[in-house]
């Protein structure tokens, strides 16, 4: 269920390393509530977005807005609000898994203990290990592990399936899926086909620039004439990697 | 990694205690080296823990205050480092039966200097690194941009590179140092926990680093600074200088072949000494060996001063002038003795009580005048220091303990005595031993004097200032024979006079024209 307003909207959003621009101008409003998948092939600019959203870095140019707080002046009391799970997140390497649990409950007010639990339990951590011992996927896992107990308003979920195998998928999926509807997830990925699983909304990237934003629904309506161009007339129900496919051709072609 | 440091300190700390036996002296240098890549190395590995740099580190998206981070390790370093050096340098004062009241606020006030100018750099440095390696390749680079400025400075400006260096108000550019490197620290730990801006805290450093070498005290500034801080008494102001009645004479020596002896090891241990005026000056001189210098013999005095008092020289800038008045030449810090006074010990004098000062003049100065006159003038800068306090102390085994002076032992070993003092607090750097026999007759007066005229700023790593004197009572090969001899001690007393300083002033001393050479020297 949809809640009203956006809970991030950037504008104008630009970032470049050098003379190389990995955003231009990019403006997204991420309804409360929804799963907003930002989609797009590696280096198209998701991985960029999301660490200026959440203040990681710093825009060359535009603006973006995070639970109404500007996000180059996100405060603490903000970021207790969200949760944030990266492919490339550093966790304390030598910290214990149950050490790390314990250094991160009193930071947030609303930590639920019996949530914590739970998941530990269900995403299989062993309490002794070293997080620096841990498998890409465990450590993926843990970091899912940490983003939910706290019942995070904003779930920020950057490329979270990469490199996991089917079983680990399936796993943090299940994870996502139970989330959907309690919270706003803002999931990036180029995983098209795991993501249409659960997104209700989609952006599409293509080199730093925005080739689309929308419900599935509206998707389906503004891919039509891309898909019968492309000769998929009649395809009622196209994957999102078939539109993408076509959008990026269109951009492509417009480009040239 | 704090039980190691620790352990480094105790052993530091243990070794220091036998500070002034010969293997004590030998385990300590290592034992400094230690102290300090522990102590460094354990502040970046607390900051390290969370690096600043970089985008993927949990804790940048965790609801943590920046300040309750940045102090919290702050504290664990204070804790980790500095209570278990306080405890320790507290024990080690107690051993050597310092009292403890005086002990407590000096080694307090040496913990918190150690924090500020040197923990807490470290801890900044590491801030704007990712990594103990990236820390490790920063602080080479600053250590290199740090001697090249050096280098430098030394190559185009001499000894001007550093007015003060050298002199006994050097203390007030190390108090300037001090306050850069503290508000470099804290503007670097500040951008990088609350801005984040690692390329900024990064180039600051290396500007910082700069700063240290060519942000310098004039000395005009600092030497009236100094005199302010003594407080001028005007007990200087019958004090003249005055030249001897013959005409100033020259000399040119080789310098260049003097310098050869000593060779290329030479001119590096003065490099590494931090004396790369001297050093640079070595190798013009050895590049150009036509450019031996003349050393203008200058017979001199100082009136006015009385027998319980001392002239100390901090600095004379000598200038030349051609007969037009043309500057020809100027040098400040031109070697000269430490003390002008003719009645002291240790200067020799005629019997007018003239000593001759030298002065170098480079070699290219000397010909480009040949026999023309020429007029000197020299600016001294005089520290006037009197005879404040006076003990006495039997000659063998004897003991002295005295608030300002520390406390002192005198034992004889074979040919003379040696008279060993520990002082917490400001260091003496100007004091005397004569020994006498019970019927007053004594042998010469032995006079110690470094100007070092800093109130109290502890060394990083020692709490206790050792220092003393040898006073000979017999010369092994049979030449010098003494009033006071080796068959005596037992009845004898050794006088300690402490030094301490009346009057900063200044005395400039013109000398009229005269030829450096005759026509036919050229």
């Amino acid at each position: 269920m949809l809640k009203m307003g956006p809970i991030i909207e950037t504008q104008n959003l630009s970032k470049t390393y050098g003379h190389f621009g990995a955003l231009h101008g990019l403006n997204i409003a991420v309804p409360e509530g929804s799963v907003f998948a930002l989609m797009g092939a590696s280096g198209a600019g998701k991985t960029t977005a999301i660490k200026i959203l959440l203040n990681l870095l710093s825009a060359t140019k535009g603006r973006a807005q995070v639970c109404g707080v500007e996000s180059h002046a996100i405060t603490p009391e903000v970021l207790a609000q969200i949760g944030y799970v990266s492919e490339n997140q550093t966790l304390p390497p030598r910290l214990r898994v149950h050490d790390f649990f314990e250094y991160l409950r009193p930071c947030y007010a609303r930590w639920d203990r019996t949530l914590e639990d739970e998941l530990r339990e269900q995403l299989r951590l062993p309490p002794e290990r070293k997080i620096g011992e841990l498998s890409h996927g465990m450590r993926l896992k843990m970091a899912l592990a940490c983003a939910l107990p706290f019942r995070p308003r904003l779930l920020v979920l950057d490329e979270p399936l990469s490199g996991l195998d089917a079983l680990a998928r399936d796993e943090i999926i299940d994870g996502f899926l139970q989330q959907a509807g309690k919270t706003t997830i803002l999931v990036s990925s180029h995983e098209l086909d795991e993501v249409e699983r659960f997104a209700t909304h989609v952006a599409f990237l293509h080199e730093g620039r925005l080739l689309f934003q929308g419900s599935v629904a509206a998707l389906a309506e503004h891919a039509r004439p891309l898909l019968v161009a492309a000769g998929r007339h009649g395809d009622e129900r196209a994957s999102l990697r078939a539109i993408f496919v076509a959008l990026v051709r269109a951009a492509r072609q417009r480009a040239a | 990694m704090v039980a190691l440091v620790t352990a480094i300190q105790m052993a530091f700390e243990w070794v220091g205690y036998f500070q002034d036996t010969p293997s004590a002296a030998v385990l300590l240098r290592p034992l400094i080296l230690a102290w300090y890549m522990g102590i460094a190395a354990l502040a970046a590995a607390v900051v390290l823990q969370d690096p600043v740099p970089g985008a993927d580190q949990d804790w940048l998206i965790r609801p943590l205050k920046r300040k309750d981070m940045v102090l919290a390790k702050l504290a664990f370093v204070a804790l980790a480092v500095c209570v278990p050096m306080f405890a320790l340098n507290l024990a080690h004062a107690m051993a050597l039966g310092f009292p403890f009241a005086l002990s407590l606020g000096l080694i307090l006030f040496k913990e918190l200097y150690v924090f500020a100018c040197f923990i807490l750099p470290v801890m900044a440095l590491a801030s704007a690194t990712r990594n103990m390696t990236e820390v490790i390749i920063v602080a080479a680079l600053l250590v290199v941009v740090y001697a090249l400025s050096v280098t430098v400075g030394a190559y185009f400006m001499g000894a001007d590179w550093c007015p003060t260096c050298d002199s006994g108000i050097s203390w007030l550019q190390h108090v300037l140092q001090h306050a850069e490197i503290l508000f470099g620290a804290a503007v670097i730990l500040f951008l990088q926990y609350y801005r984040r801006r690692t390329e900024v805290a990064r180039a600051l450093a290396v500007f910082g680093a700069l700063a240290l070498v060519f942000v310098q005290l004039p000395w005009n500034a600092a030497f009236a600074t100094q005199g302010w801080l003594t407080g001028s008494s005007g007990a200087a102001t019958a004090i003249t200088l005055e030249r001897g009645p013959q005409v100033p004479g020259s000399e040119v020596t080789d310098n260049a072949a003097r310098d050869k002896d000593h060779g290329a090891r030479h001119a590096a241990t003065l490099l590494l000494q931090g004396h790369p005026d001297q050093a640079l000056e070595y190798w013009r001189r050895r590049g150009a060996p036509a450019e031996a210098p003349a050393a203008v013999e200058l017979p001199m005095r100082a009136a006015g001063v009385s027998s319980d008092e001392l002239l100390l020289v901090d600095r004379l800038e000598v200038e030349l002038f051609a007969d037009n008045d043309r500057l020809l030449y100027r040098r400040a810090n031109a070697d000269v003795p430490l003390m002008l006074l003719a009645a002291q010990p240790g200067i020799a004098t005629d019997e007018s009580g003239f000593t001759n000062l030298s002065v170098d003049v480079p070699g290219s100065v000397y010909r480009k005048l040949g026999s023309r006159t020429a007029r000197l003038q020299m600016d001294f800068s005089l520290t006037l220091m009197q005879a404040v306090a006076q003990y006495k102390m039997a000659a063998r085994n004897g003991l002295l303990r005295a608030p300002d002076i520390g406390i002192c032992s005198s034992e004889y070993d074979q040919d003379s005595i040696a008279v060993r003092c520990s002082k917490m607090g400001r260091s003496l750097f100007c004091y005397s031993a004569t020994l006498f026999a019970p019927d007053g007759r004594h042998n010469p007066e032995i006079v110690r004097c470094i100007p070092d005229y800093r109130p109290y700023l502890p060394p990083l790593t020692n709490i206790v200032n050792f220092f003393g004197i040898d006073l000979p009572v017999r010369d092994p090969y049979g030449l010098a024979h003494y009033a006071v001899d080796s068959s005596e001690l037992a009845s004898s007393y050794i006088l300690v006079k402490i030094y301490g300083e009346r009057d900063h002033f200044k005395r400039t001393l013109a000398v009229s024209p005269f030829r450096l050479s005759a026509p036919q020297d050229r």
